[in-house]
């Protein structure tokens, strides 16, 4: 509309065009009065009637055009004023008077196009009278109305722009996209430069209105329904026939928290919208958390934490400037207390995903859950991070558990695809590794109550530590197993047919491409007993008496055994060789 | 003369010895005599011939000398110790045997030795059980002998015998109450080893080791060696067992042999290092160096049978893979001799199935000639499969998977070796390395599916197996045990505890299946000994990819034609690869549809030109030229004419 005019020449030069247009337009629809001499009486535009309208609609621009002439002619004067000080009081009074004039056009074009099959093009022209009523209010000063023309003109805009965004596209036709595109920008620009400004301004005037906190959307959805201005009441109809969400007054009817509590910090909400949107993502009904099996289900508070975080983020880029410590305080609080249940909604997700996928006892899913894990450890270093936790030493602590509970899960599972690879070695390793580090804790895991949907808790963290004792045992048992089925050397299939193959299929034969030479082991000491009892003495050979190495040769050579013999069986072996020891 | 030999003999005093010289005096004496004298019929000569001839190491000619002696002269009498002795060191025992049946010793000391001798026979030949019983028998009866002199030789008997079988033998002798004695240490930690208790048994070791440095301080330092080399090779032997192969090589090439005279640590100690080699060297190096086949000539006397066994091998191994191996080498009398001295070791028929069918170790390990090999051993079994039980087809099989392995594909084996398993447990006793292998190659490719059938049919199969077998077969309990730990593992949480529970009737001292039935651990080794020796980070910074299969896609094999002619094959004229010109040289002649002479670029040949213009080159004759041109002048004019004539 006045996007891109500046100076008062842009508006004048915009203005003639427009006449322009506007004379060919009323030739063509032979509405022109060539006799000017009591023109009043005779001109033709003020009797254009709906049953005009209905045949032609180009009626109704010809009233358009004349309502956005005079509007042009007013911001043109407004311009001015704004440069020059001269003759201020009839100027201003000039720009009331064809701001009131473009009005009482548009409103006699709403009058005419009430037959008007299209709602949104309806809905359109109660967009633009109600913009010339609240510029009229406001150049006027009466806040009131301006607050309620505004209101409407914010909510059906707000409508428009969704119902731009929500249309299927059709085809690949690249105009009506570039259509859609500018209607886009031009609400946008609209809510911006006009709306929003003269909102915040009447509503900052208007001591009626008592709001001073909230955001304009909430104002303009509670606005709305005013009955000031009875003519534009129509538009809000046509809005809740569609989607009464965007006229719905939700704040006006639900009881607001006020503030949220976040370890023992409480932050008052200074919006509503967020207020609101925490309310129902907290709040116990059936869309509550606590009914959810599947982990899809959680994808949406995630969306709904995502989007207060948004809000809050927009709120408080507004608020920048605000110089009320205790205001900066609370908002950094709420930033905390939102992204900590976000990372908790993500972190209770990505478990939900892990259940799932552990119940389908598949190897192969562990390289998912895995990843998943990984990626909860790093929620949980986010999670220290967020501002104010490290000075809350029991949820800091707390939460560093949390990160070494889930870090414990996630080398379980690789422990267990060690095992599942036959590495027990490696998985006992790394099962003691995870008792051992588990086992330094104090008392009480977790020093706070409980997480944000029961993510843990100190039951559940004492159920995992007899799980990994039992696991340890498990794992114990193979590793052993495993050891003792190996055995003391490396031994080919096909070399024992008896026994089961201890190695890989490519042991079945020594005869890889690099086959091995197989080590051999030293042999047991084995002392030659038996050449002591070789001698020249006949006497023992000579047989008969009893026994005569015991009774002669015997206690000499026994005697000596004890440091002697031993010895020269030693010498032997190393000597003459064949026994003693190598 | 023979009086004067008889003096001599009659001189000799065999009570006064001092040095080796004597020993040959004696026996050159007493030879003479015996054999001059007394024609090989005195009893004081003859003995002191073998004395003699024993403490100077010469078995070979005191055996010539009891085969001139007649029989009943020696067996009748306590000469029998010395006769026996002499067959013991020659490794003949039949010989031996015969002796001891044949004679009645009274005498107590020389039936003791006798015994000794028996029992060390038993030992060289590696029937352990008997000697064990001997050396048990003997320990009893002791007078003699020193105690721990047999105590330790009854351990060398124990850690032979629990390396064959693992059910565990102990002494009943206490090692702490016999002192600090590094014999006894090496052998206890001989046992130790046999009972994998690894960690147990590098203690002793070191223990043997530092007790042995300073006992013997005043040793010279080549007998210090001798003493020492075996413990050290010993623990390096552990050590390259736990996987520490850098420190077990440091150990290794520490030990320098090369002063001592003792040619088994000095083969034990090359073979090792080159077990540890990772990049091993040329095999026909090797063979040259390590030379067996001398080794096992000269030290056959003195190798244990498993020293024997391993060393065979390894001997085996390289002749093949310097393709030196013959067949006669592992022929089947040899085969079926060394499969009843190391039941269940069918290595030489694998070799000998390979050599038959002309499969070289390079054929072996060329991927190229994977097909090739695996078709000639697919051929062999489909050709021999109609004996279920032979062994030879059992390893043609395992051959075949051990060849697919190579390949990855196990489309050619995997049905074979089905059915085999299949035939298998239908007999009394199943094959447990072919049960194995199924199930190694059911868990290579990951068919969980069919593993847990086979599972649940050995279980039931297991579980009815005869008492006797049990007993009598130590690697069928951990068969047995291995099936149950893996149906636990596949979730047959049932059939797995049946079979613990089965086993445990017939050993209740088993410790694993003690801690699977209590879930307790306070049986097992401790975590430290069985856990990997890798560091924590290195094992939880691991890809867990490569731990999780991806699933395994057949691979398809391209068909090959049966007829061995090979056809020509026509290049095909629009290929995929064809170039094609660029666009730019496309350019069409845009007169293309334009008759030739038409075209702009037209030149006539000399013989058209003619037709048209004719005459030769720079002929100018106007005759004939105008005269087409009158020609055709006149037929137009006339056309015109006839036109004219119509128009009118």
């Amino acid at each position: 509309m006045s996007a891109y005019l500046v100076s008062p020449e842009d508006y004048r030069k915009q203005r003639k065009r427009l006449n322009k247009r506007l004379n060919k337009l009323r030739h063509e629809l032979n509405l022109i009065t060539k006799d000017t001499k009591d023109y009043r009486s005779k001109e033709k535009i003020s009797g254009i009637n709906s049953t005009d309208y209905d045949s032609n609609s180009k009626y109704g621009l010809v009233l358009l055009l004349t309502a956005e002439r005079d509007n042009l002619y007013a911001l043109e004067i407004k311009s001015l004023l704004e440069l020059s000080n001269d003759n201020v009081a009839s100027y201003k009074n000039l720009m009331v008077s064809k701001i009131k004039r473009s009005l009482q056009t548009s409103q006699k074009l709403l009058q005419i196009s009430s037959n008007d099959a299209s709602d949104l093009k309806k809905l359109e022209l109660y967009i633009y009278a109600a913009l010339a009523q609240g510029q009229l209010s406001v150049a006027k000063k009466q806040w009131a109305p301006a607050i309620t023309a505004f209101s409407i003109a914010k909510c059906a805009l707000d409508f428009l722009y969704a119902q731009l965004n929500s249309k299927p596209v059709e085809g690949d036709q690249d105009d009506e996209e570039d259509v859609d595109a500018f209607n886009k920008t031009l609400v946008n620009e609209l809510l911006d430069t006009v709306v929003d400004p003269s909102l915040r301004l009447a509503v900052s005037q208007d001591d009626s209105a008592g709001e001073g906190s909230g955001d304009l959307k909430t104002i303009s959805r509670r606005h709305c329904h005013d009955d000031r201005l009875p003519y534009l009441a129509n538009a809000i109809k046509i809005i809740e026939k569609t989607d009464a969400s965007f006229v719905a007054d939700i704040f006006g009817s639900v009881e607001l928290i006020k503030s949220v509590t976040w370890r023992d910090h409480e932050a008052t909400i200074y919006n509503d919208e967020i207020a609101f949107k925490i309310m129902s993502l907290t709040n116990d009904e059936e869309t509550n958390w606590k009914n959810f099996t599947d982990a899809n289900e959680f994808d949406k508070v995630i969306t709904g934490w995502t989007e207060v975080l948004v809000a809050h983020k927009a709120n408080v880029e507004k608020n920048q400037d605000d110089d009320d410590i205790e205001k900066v305080q609370d908002r950094a609080i709420l930033l905390t207390y939102i992204n900590y249940n976000l990372l908790f909604t993500r972190l209770k997700r990505d478990l939900l995903i892990i259940d799932q996928l552990s119940t389908a006892n598949n190897i192969e899913n562990n390289r998912d859950i895995f990843r998943l894990y990984n990626g909860i450890i790093s929620i949980a270093q986010e999670l220290k991070d967020l501002p104010g936790v490290y000075n809350d030493e029991d949820l800091y602590q707390s939460l560093e558990n949390l990160e070494k509970y889930f870090t414990a899960k996630k080398n379980i599972v690789l422990a267990e695809s060690f095992q599942y690879n036959n590495r027990f070695g490696e998985a006992l390793k790394i099962y003691s590794f995870i008792e051992h580090e588990l086992n330094t804790v104090e008392d009480d895991f977790y020093k706070i109550d409980e997480f944000p949907y029961q993510v843990t808790n100190n039951a559940e963290f004492a159920k995992f530590q007899d799980n990994l004792a039992k696991s340890l045992l498990q794992s114990h048992i193979s590793a052993q197993f495993a050891f003792d089925s190996t055995g003391r050397e490396k031994l080919y299939t096909v070399e024992n047919l008896n026994k089961y193959p201890s190695h890989e299929l490519k042991d079945l034969v020594n005869l890889n491409s690099k086959p091995r030479i197989q080590p051999i082991l030293s042999k047991p000491v084995l002392f030659d007993v038996a050449f002591n009892y070789i001698s020249y003495d006949l006497g023992r050979s000579s047989g008969g008496s009893a026994a005569p190495v015991s009774s002669e040769a015997a206690p000499a050579a026994v005697a000596a055994a004890t440091s002697a013999e031993q010895e020269e069986g030693k010498k032997r072996g190393g000597f003459f060789g064949i026994f003693g020891r190598s | 003369m023979s009086n004067s030999i008889a003096e001599a003999f009659k001189k000799l005093n065999v009570a006064q010895i001092t040095d080796v010289s004597d020993y040959e005096h004696i026996y050159s004496v007493s030879y003479e005599y015996l054999s001059k004298v007394k024609n090989f019929h005195d009893l004081k000569a003859f003995k002191n011939c073998l004395v003699s001839l024993i403490f100077l190491d010469k078995y070979h000619r005191a055996f010539e000398i009891i085969k001139k002696v007649p029989e009943g002269d020696y067996f009748s009498n306590s000469l029998v110790l010395e006769v026996g002795y002499v067959y013991y060191k020659l490794g003949k025992s039949a010989e031996f045997e015969q002796l001891l049946k044949s004679v009645k010793v009274e005498n107590e000391g020389i039936a003791i030795g006798l015994k000794h001798i028996a029992a060390q026979n038993y030992y060289k030949l590696g029937d352990y059980g008997k000697s064990l019983q001997l050396y048990k028998e003997l320990i009893e009866s002791n007078k003699y002998d020193n105690k721990l002199d047999l105590i330790i030789n009854e351990r060398s008997v124990i850690s032979q015998l629990n390396f064959n079988q693992k059910n565990k033998v102990e002494s009943k002798f206490n090692i702490e109450e016999y002192g600090e004695n590094y014999d006894l240490f090496f052998n206890e930690a001989l046992i130790e080893l046999s009972n994998n208790n690894f960690h147990k048994s590098i203690e002793l070791l070191e223990k043997a080791e530092s007790v042995c440095l300073t006992q013997n301080s005043d040793f010279s330092k080549e007998d210090l060696l001798v003493e020492l080399l075996p413990i050290k090779i010993t623990s390096a032997y552990i050590y390259e067992i736990l996987g520490q192969s850098d420190k077990s090589l440091e150990i290794l090439h520490e030990s320098n042999a090369d002063t001592i005279n003792d040619a088994m640590i000095k083969l034990i100690i090359k073979n090792n290092i080159f077990s540890l080699a990772k990049e091993p060297k040329d095999y026909n190096l090797i063979d040259r160096e390590l030379n067996y086949q001398t080794n096992l000539h000269k030290l056959s006397q003195k190798l244990t049978k498993f020293q024997y066994q391993v060393i065979f091998k390894n001997n085996v191994l390289l002749r093949y893979a310097t393709g030196t191996l013959s067949k006669s080498q592992v022929s089947d009398s040899f085969i079926a001799k060394y499969i009843q001295d190391f039941p269940g070791d069918y290595f030489p028929l694998a070799y000998k199935l390979l050599l038959s069918l002309d499969i070289n170790f390079k054929d072996l390990n060329d991927e190229h000639k994977n097909r090739i090999v695996s078709r000639k051993l697919y051929k062999y079994v489909k050709a021999n499969y109609n004996d279920k039980l032979s062994n030879n087809l059992i390893i043609a099989v395992l051959l075949l998977v051990f060849v697919n392995d190579k390949a990855g594909n196990f489309d050619q084996s995997l049905t074979l070796l089905e059915e085999l398993v299949d035939f298998n447990l239908e007999q009394p006793i199943v094959t447990p390395a072919l049960v194995g292998t199924l199930i190694k190659v059911y868990e290579s490719l990951n068919l969980t599916s069919s593993l847990s059938k086979l599972l649940t049919k050995l279980v039931t199969k297991l579980l009815a197996t005869e008492e006797k077998v049990m007993q009598d077969d130590v690697n069928y309990y951990f068969f047995i045990r291995i099936i149950g730990f893996k149906a636990l593992n596949q979730g047959n949480q049932q059939g797995g505890i049946q079979l613990f529970e089965f086993l445990s009737k017939f050993n209740e001292n088993d410790s694993l299946i003690k801690s699977i039935l209590t879930n307790t651990s306070n049986d097992l080794l401790p975590v430290e000994e069985l856990s990997s020796a890798k560091s924590v980070e290195e094992l939880l910074s691991t890809n867990i990819d490569s731990l999780i299969p991806t699933k395994v896609k057949s691979i398809l094999k391209p068909k090959v034609s049966a007829s061995k002619v090979s056809k020509k094959r026509s290049k095909p004229k629009f290929s995929a690869t064809k170039v094609l010109k660029p666009e730019a040289d496309l350019s069409l002649d845009d007169e293309r549809w334009l008759p030739m002479k038409l075209r702009s670029y037209y030149k006539p040949t000399r013989k058209e030109k003619k037709k048209l213009g004719g005459g030769h080159q720079g002929a100018l004759d106007p005759t004939p030229a105008p005269a087409p041109v009158a020609t055709s002048g006149a037929s137009s004019g006339s056309k015109n004419k006839k036109k004219k004539k119509g128009k009118k």
